[in-house]
């Protein structure tokens, strides 16, 4: 199923973007053992300034295309942010089993040091051009000098504190027990020791979250190949993919401790069990916390306990973002999907050199999306027996 | 109490369009007073300007007037080089939430707050300040 995948991140690109798509797409395909002619499907997704710092490509895939030469009957493009990988993987999979296509590329990434050395995120570009709306509100909101994403899961951090007593230092606890993870992994950007008293001692963002809670935006794209020939790979069954997106501002939510990540794990009603480790979206600390509880690993407001009792390393019994996630590999183009399914690729794949969990044949992998967490998409990945 | 609605708008079939609800919003702000809206359907109460109810789709809705007191459902601060501000979701006493600003040092939720009018981007909009 997945023929071929490759990552190709770095703090600052210095070429153009489409260059760096180039790369991670000819890696991927040299892995799958495939070449550009055989491929005649595509998905991709870009978010506004991530491609040389362009607010919109007109016919995005068009563009995509002409730069590598492909020509396609399958083409799509998704638009969940950080949970686009995950989708994209499922709709080409589905592509493939239909017939619609042989071979799709997956593309995901883009670069983000243009808009981070303009001290902008992807969802603060409003406030560079006009040319861009977050949302059809934007004049009754956008005037109070928020700081999305970080301001809003900052709003949750603190309400998740105030309703079940998290503590900073059990979000710290989990940036630090990442971090181990992180320490054998190739792919990593932070590697050095860090202590629960390293992360509350960094400054202080939007608070409660530190900035050692807070991924940082970086260049770089996944590709993965979704294709029906044979592969160098282990053959893999998609066994198990659920989709929520919520529309509500998150004032409008019944509350905002949730994430659609409880209806999009529910609809897979999976042995959580029988999961061998968990790659959850990391953005920051409590977007893991938040997804603990939402696909059932402990209830609603326990997830401090948890994070303090078990031991999530790759070597330990619920091995969660065993490569160190996003916080440590660094967030491409603002959107982590790729990180976390890359990394569940490798263990599947026995691939996770100083990192690999023994015997991982099932991987739980859930992908969160947009600065107001509307999209949450779940997928476990096996190992054919 | 609820207070009596500022403007009841007879919308028969069509409905009220977004135009005449964002007047209505900047004109409440200049009066000093915060709108919401209010779903005569289904009696959802939302902040953020549609022309239609967004939980039963009903397109009867009456412009409402709130009394301004509510509490601090979760708030941030934030802390950016050119100072320190509070970031926060406010819910009304009305049941209805919405993004805004907190003046006050000790903050926290559960913190009952009262609304006031301020000058932003050219505009009147409201902002939160503690009460008592
Ligand atoms: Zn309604």
């Amino acid at each position: 199923m997945i023929s071929g995948f490759s990552s190709c991140v770095y703090k600052s690109y210095p070429g153009s973007t489409f260059e760096l798509m180039e790369e991670a797409v000819s890696k991927a395909l040299e892995m799958a053992n495939l070449s550009y002619n055989d491929v005649d499907g595509l998905l991709a997704t870009y978010l506004p300034g991530t491609f040389d710092e362009k607010v919109h490509l007109h016919f995005f895939t068009n563009q995509v295309r002409q730069y590598l030469g492909i020509k396609a009957r399958f083409i799509d493009t998704i638009d969940f942010g950080g949970a686009s990988a995950l989708a994209m993987v499922y709709r080409a999979y589905k592509a493939v089993k239909a017939g619609e296509a042989d071979t799709v590329l997956c593309i995901i990434g883009g670069k983000a040091s243009g808009i981070r050395s303009k001290g902008l995120t992807v969802d603060s570009l409003d406030r560079y051009t006009n040319d861009v709306s977050l949302t059809p509100f934007d004049d009754f909101y956008r005037i109070y000098g928020d700081m999305n994403p970080v301001s809003d899961y900052a709003l949750v951090a603190m309400r998740h504190a105030k309703l079940y007593g998290t503590s900073d230092e059990s979000r710290a606890e989990l940036a630090v027990k990442q971090r181990y993870n992180a320490k054998n992994n190739p792919y990593a950007l932070y590697k050095n020791d860090l202590s629960v008293k390293d992360v509350l001692s960094s400054p202080l963002i939007s608070e409660p979250l530190h900035l050692l809670e807070i991924v940082y935006p970086v260049d770089g794209f996944h590709c993965f190949v979704v294709s029906k020939r044979n592969s160098p790979l282990y053959k893999l069954d998609i066994l198990g993919y659920g989709e929520a997106h919520w529309q509500a501002m998150p004032p409008e939510l019944q509350d905002i401790v949730q994430t659609p990540a409880v209806e999009s794990s529910r609809e897979m009603a999976y042995d959580l069990s029988k999961v061998d480790a968990f790659e959850l979206y990391d953005s920051f600390t409590i977007t893991v916390m938040l997804q603990i509880e939402d696909i059932g690993l402990v209830e609603k407001g326990k997830v401090a306990k948890f994070v303090e009792d078990k031991d999530i390393s790759y070597k330990g019994e619920v091995p969660i973002n065993t490569g160190g996630g996003s916080l440590n590999c660094g967030q491409p183009a603002y959107m982590s999907g790729g990180i976390i399914l890359h990394e569940a690729l490798l263990q599947l794949n026995s691939m996770a050199q100083g990192h690999q969990v023994d015997g991982a044949k099932k991987i739980f992998l859930n992908g969160i999306g947009g600065w107001n967490r509307s999209h949450s998409v779940s997928l476990i990945l096996g190992v054919r027996e | 109490m609820e207070q009596e609605p500022f403007r009841i708008i007879d919308l028969g079939c069509k409905g009220m369009n977004l135009k005449e609800i964002v007047d209505f919003y900047y004109m409440s702000f200049d009066k000093g007073s915060l709108p919401y809206i209010c779903c005569e359907a289904c009696g959802n109460k939302f902040y953020y300007p549609r022309s239609l109810c967004p939980k039963c789709h009903s397109k009867q809705l009456r412009l409402c007037t709130s009394t301004g007191k509510g509490v601090i459902f979760s708030y941030t601060r934030i802390n950016r080089k050119e100072g320190q501000l509070i970031y926060a979701i406010i819910e009304m006493n009305e049941g209805f939430r919405m993004y805004s600003n907190v003046e006050g040092k000790n903050v926290d939720i559960g913190n009952e707050v009262q609304v006031y009018f301020s000058e932003a981007r050219g505009r009147n909009y409201p902002f939160f300040r503690l009460l008592g």
